[in-house]
């Protein structure tokens, strides 16, 4: 089943300037979805607008089989979690442990019901040995993994990260990426969405869409959006490190067979 | 524009419980013209190195020379001396899209120079040459700094800075949250800006910008230097012992070497060259 169903989307902030042009995709439950494209892109609207942010919106869509109207918005957006950009502006409490019960209280959840599920979602992201810190001795990574079990807290079928690493140091950015393949491997059936930038990151993914000024420009497997070097490089983004290495090679004529796939293929390639 | 350290330290909530020593005996000359990097680990005490520079903060104990100006622990500073060196030296934060103020782009730009007390039309005249530099046309200047995307918003604050002409560039981070090609435009203005005398100190994260741009690299690890030299001769060090990663083309690059292929022994700054020292080795 499509978890998220957008067929013929359009959006606009400012009528002459549209920000989202005749959008249609499709995305399954249990994928995880890179959608990636530069600043001001459209992406982050696009995710905005899957997260049920917006009230109206031109188009048909069906987030979770629900139309996106009024009426469904609260059902909408009950079942999905959104972490932000800004590791400083959505830790919202003064303990981790208060941090990830806040969803729960708002949600009239029993006070010892509570405990069980924030000791196993903090657990979950590697952050059970900081129930009591306080945000301001957590690193970066340490609070976007809070603010991800604040959303897995709330048994989400779609978790949205919004520029989740893009903040982040590479030690904090790994873990995020680390927590990502554990989370896909513990709870197959939830769906991830990231809005990136980082292509190395968008490589790791099932499916990567790319937007460029309100459109889908691309829309595949990584291999597959990733062999476009020349339609990337229009819409002003990289080529992950192996991709552009290829290109960079046999523009010196040194032939890299297409069976070749990733990075250590290469280098057993190029030692053999 | 010398800048020298002398065994400065630097104490983070001094008789506090707090108490913390970011910088632990730093000794440092900066000489010549250089594009110098200075990275480490968050918390190693490289946003406060800098930050000495335009005597943001006082030293603890030891002493910063800025040209002819002390920045000492206890030596009394005018408010009128400390605008000339800041006047000097531009600092760019991390995340400056966050500092800007003004209702428009062209009142926010021509702030600093205004502030540095040169006449208001000179001042638009420097705010619209330095908004040019960074790539926003006309059709900016009128438009509220709040409605630009965050792209847009990272330039107008570095047009800010630029505005005011430092001799001294320090950036935090520069490229931190913008996607790659604002990311290369960014790198590549303040190379330029470089090459045209501006003396440019970037501290940062990413070991790819390192590899790409910096003539001398310096390792902060707790407060202290840990290493200081070429680029080159960093990467082919074990960085994991500051946990520092190592640039994608030298990763590459050793691990090719460790399994006997010898690539020639050059600077690698971009893919290409590392695509012409893989073929070279190759043909060998």
């Amino acid at each position: 089943m499509a978890l998220i169903e957008i067929n013929n989307l359009n959006f606009a902030y400012d009528e002459e300037r549209p920000t989202l042009k005749n959008i249609s995709l499709s995305i399954e439950a249990g994928k995880y979805v890179a959608l990636i494209g530069h600043n001001g892109s459209g992406k982050s609207t696009l995710a905005k607008i899957i997260a049920g942010l917006f009230k109206k919106v031109e188009g048909d869509i069906k987030i979770f089989d629900l139309p996106l109207q009024k009426e469904n918005l609260v059902k909408i957006r009950s079942q999905l979690g959104i972490v932000f950009q800004n590791p400083d502006n959505q830790f919202v409490a003064s303990s981790v442990k208060e941090d990830i019960a806040f969803g729960l209280e708002n949600r009239a959840i029993p006070h010892d019901e509570m405990d069980p599920i924030i000791n196993e979602v903090a657990e979950e992201v590697g952050m059970e040995k900081f129930l009591d810190a306080a945000p301001e001795n957590l690193s970066g990574g340490q609070k976007q993994r809070v603010a991800i079990a604040g959303t897995l807290a709330m048994k989400p079928r779609l978790l949205l990260l919004d520029e989740a690493t893009s903040m982040l140091d590479p030690r904090g950015k790994k873990e995020i990426l680390n927590l990502i393949r554990k989370m896909r491997k513990d709870n197959p059936e939830l769906t991830i969405v990231s809005i990136t930038h980082d292509v190395e990151e968008a490589a790791l993914a099932d499916e990567v869409i790319v937007l460029n000024d309100g459109e889908i420009v691309l829309h595949g497997t990584p291999e597959e959006v990733f062999a476009h070097r020349d339609i990337l490089a229009q819409v002003r983004l990289d080529a992950p490190f192996f991709d552009s290495l290829v290109v960079a090679l046999k523009a010196e004529g040194v032939a890299v067979p297409d069976d070749i796939k990733d990075i250590k293929a290469l280098e057993d390639y190029l030692c053999r | 524009m010398p800048i020298i350290f002398k065994d400065v330290k630097y104490v983070y909530g001094a008789k506090t419980p707090f108490e913390y020593d970011a910088l632990n005996g730093i000794d440092l000359t900066f000489e010549g013209h250089k594009l110098t990097a200075i990275v480490g680990k968050t918390g190693s005490g490289k946003s406060t190195l800098v930050q000495h520079i335009n005597a943001l903060l006082r030293p603890t104990s030891g002493e910063v020379l800025i040209d002819d100006f002390v920045n000492g622990p206890k030596n009394k500073i005018k408010a009128k001396e400390i605008k000339e060196l800041r006047k000097k030296v531009g600092l760019v934060f991390q995340f400056p899209e966050y500092q800007l103020f003004q209702e428009t782009v062209e009142k926010d730009v021509s702030f600093a120079p205004k502030n540095f007390g040169v006449p208001r039309e000179e001042a638009i005249e420097k705010a619209h040459e330095a908004l040019q530099r960074v790539g926003l046309d006309e059709s900016f200047y009128s438009r509220s700094p709040f409605e630009l995307s965050g792209g847009e918003k990272r330039k107008v604050a570095i047009a800010g800075i630029l505005a005011a002409h430092p001799d001294v560039l320090i950036l935090d981070e520069p490229t931190a949250g913008l996607d790659p090609a604002a990311s290369k435009e960014t790198m590549d203005l303040f190379k330029q800006i470089h090459s045209e005398g501006t003396d440019v100190f970037l501290v940062t994260h990413d070991m790819n910008l390192v590899a790409r741009y910096a003539d001398r690299v310096i390792v902060i690890d707790d407060g202290r230097i840990a290493f200081d030299g070429d680029p080159k001769a960093l990467f082919n060090e074990d960085l994991e012992q500051y946990s520092l990663d190592n640039p994608d083309i030298y990763r590459f690059a050793k691990a090719l070497t460790k399994r006997g292929l010898k690539l020639p022994t050059r600077d690698l700054r971009t893919v290409e060259d590392l695509a012409k020292a893989i073929k070279e080795a190759k043909h060998e």
